[in-house]
């Protein structure tokens, strides 16, 4: 008889099965097992297989950047597992490290991949000596692949007001850009000059990039915006950016056909004068918290009906219920970081900051738990960590 | 193996590597996937070898395939919880390795999660160790790849 050790190996098959289940960290352990471990792990095939289960069922973590003159940003685990004894890891990037003179912008975390914008400036003013002064660039933190996003021009990039990265593996293996570019008329300058800037209509042209051949869009998409709108401030949910407009219909770029829609505002409730809370978006899922004062403690979670018509209140949450820290402070300041949809209902998670605390609540029984304690949350994106490496394709 | 509606006759006969031969329905057989092609062909007096399958393994498979619930997602993952609970890391892997061999509906499924989180948090030489893995790296290799995903090591459970 074959000793059954050897049968576990033989099967390969059996082995990347093991291993399609386990989270990034552990497989990335394995990786160091044996040359055909890590043979394994390497493939394409498996990192793509990978990526696929964990689109679906990856612990969910937050990034967390914080100082804008270097790439290092805190990932913090808000999964409840014993094994994790801390919940926050700091990565590091040797060609980003500390610069006064660097400034980062995170803009998009997506299915693993992070989109940030670096400038390099000296008292304000771009460095023409940096060749790399002012760059868009997508990376794996896990990988640490970077990618610099190629534009058609060299002065294409300058007049960019916003930039999309759309990649949902468990649609389509390529990803796109969306860029949303300034178009400056005589009317925008005239406004500009009386200070009235908040009456005309601001008007962009959209292009879009596809991995699949490419290339960006030949023609230009325009796009006449409310006055109202910022159009950085979209967030990338299912094939589409939205836009929320305070008090009317808000807007959004179906990605696919190329067409901006509106889409109607939540009618069903008094939400005039409301201020928004949380717009976000969780495994194909797009929420909306609205509060009537920021240190309202009440409040619903709406999620965006799957045909775009309207609004539904998905969870109502009263933060007095879970005791602690808010019971005890009355009033207290706090900031919603993230709505967490997971494959289980019973996961899905609310994630706030208050008091130097993140604390992750519980959508369906509503228990909290303090996730860790934390100084300061900057810019905070809802992320999983993933082998991906559409870079490739 | 305790027979149910059919009759004896239709039954098939698969034998373990430890010479044990078991009787079960061709219901209960056709969710084998490997033994699925013999299955038409044979009759009542046809034996199916299982080179890789001990009797230990086939009855536990037998008993899940008999077992699970039809129904309910909930009593399934209840039914599943109760079948793995005592099983020993050896028994599981021997286990999985069984249930690979002969491609058992749902079982590779339950097999690889649960060997996934026994050896989750566990360190390299734990893993090694269960699968009987030969570190061919040399130290300097073994030491590079260990630097790359540092963080990965961190938190390493007890053996």
């Amino acid at each position: 008889m074959q000793s059954s050790r050897d049968a576990v190996l033989e099967n390969t098959n059996l082995v990347s099965e093991i291993l399609l289940r386990l989270p990034v960290k552990y497989v990335l352990r394995c990786k160091c097992l044996s040359k055909e471990w890590f043979k394994t792990i390497s493939t394409p095939e498996f990192r793509n297989s990978h990526t696929l289960r964990m689109c679906q069922n990856s612990p969910p973590s937050l990034l967390i950047h914080t100082c804008r003159h270097t790439l290092q940003f805190q990932i913090v685990y808000l999964s409840n597992t014993d094994e994790n004894p801390s919940p926050i890891r700091t990565c590091e990037f040797d060609n980003y490290l500390f610069n006064p003179n660097l400034f980062i912008n995170i803009m998009q975390s997506s299915n693993g991949f992070i989109l940030f914008k670096a400038t390099y400036c000296i008292l304000g003013i771009r460095v023409p000596c940096y060749s790399n002064q002012h760059q868009y660039n997508f990376f794996n933190p896990i990988t640490r692949k970077f990618s610099f996003v190629g534009f058609p021009r060299e002065n294409f990039k300058d007049k960019i007001v916003a930039l999309y990265f759309a990649f949902e593996p468990l649609r389509s293996p390529y990803f796109k850009f969306v860029s949303f570019r300034r178009v400056i008329d005589v009317n925008w300058r005239w406004d500009n000059l009386t200070g009235n800037q908040s009456s005309s209509p601001k008007k962009f042209n959209v292009n879009l990039f596809s991995s699949e051949t490419s290339s960006w869009s030949e023609e230009d998409i325009l796009f006449i915006a409310p006055p109202n709108i910022h159009v950085d401030s979209g967030v990338y949910c299912n094939g589409a950016i939205y836009w929320y407009i305070s008090g009317g219909d808000s807007i959004y770029f179906d990605v696919g056909r190329k067409c901006f829609n509106t889409l109607p505002y939540p009618t069903f409730i008094d939400y005039n004068n409301m201020l928004v809370k949380y717009f976000g978006e969780s495994k194909g899922n797009l929420h909306l918290i609205l509060v009537s004062n920021d240190e309202s403690v009440e409040f619903d979670i709406l999620e965006l009906k799957k045909d775009i018509s309207g609004w539904v209140v998905r969870y109502h949450v009263d933060l007095n219920l879970i005791g602690g820290t808010f019971s005890q402070h009355g009033n207290l300041k706090y900031s919603v970081l993230c709505v967490v949809r997971q494959a289980k209902e019973e996961d899905s998670m609310l994630v706030l900051f208050v008091d130097s605390k993140i604390l992750s609540y519980n959508l369906k029984n509503h228990t909290s738990r303090i996730v860790c304690g934390i100084d300061d949350v900057g810019q905070s994106f809802q992320y999983f960590e993933t082998l991906s490496n559409i870079l490739d394709f | 193996m305790a027979e149910k509606a059919s009759p004896s006759s239709n039954s098939i006969s698969l034998k373990t590597v430890d010479g044990k031969i078991f009787k079960v329905s061709p219901a209960i057989a056709n969710q084998m996937l490997t033994i699925q092609p013999l299955i038409k062909d044979s009759d009542s007096s046809t034996i199916i070898s299982l080179p890789d399958v001990a009797a230990f393994h086939l009855t536990k498979i037998i008993e899940y395939l008999e077992g699970k619930p039809a129904a309910a997602p909930s009593a399934v993952d209840a039914f599943e919880a109760q079948f793995v609970k005592d099983l020993s890391p050896e028994e599981l892997k021997g286990l999985l390795i069984a249930v690979g061999y002969l491609k058992v509906n749902g079982l590779v499924d339950l097999m690889a999660n649960t060997v996934a989180k026994l050896i989750e948090n566990k360190s390299v030489e734990y893993v090694r160790k269960f699968f009987g893995v030969v570190n061919d790296f040399t130290p300097a290799e073994e030491a590079k790849c260990r630097q790359e995903h540092a963080w990965a090591f961190d938190g390493v459970d007890e053996d």
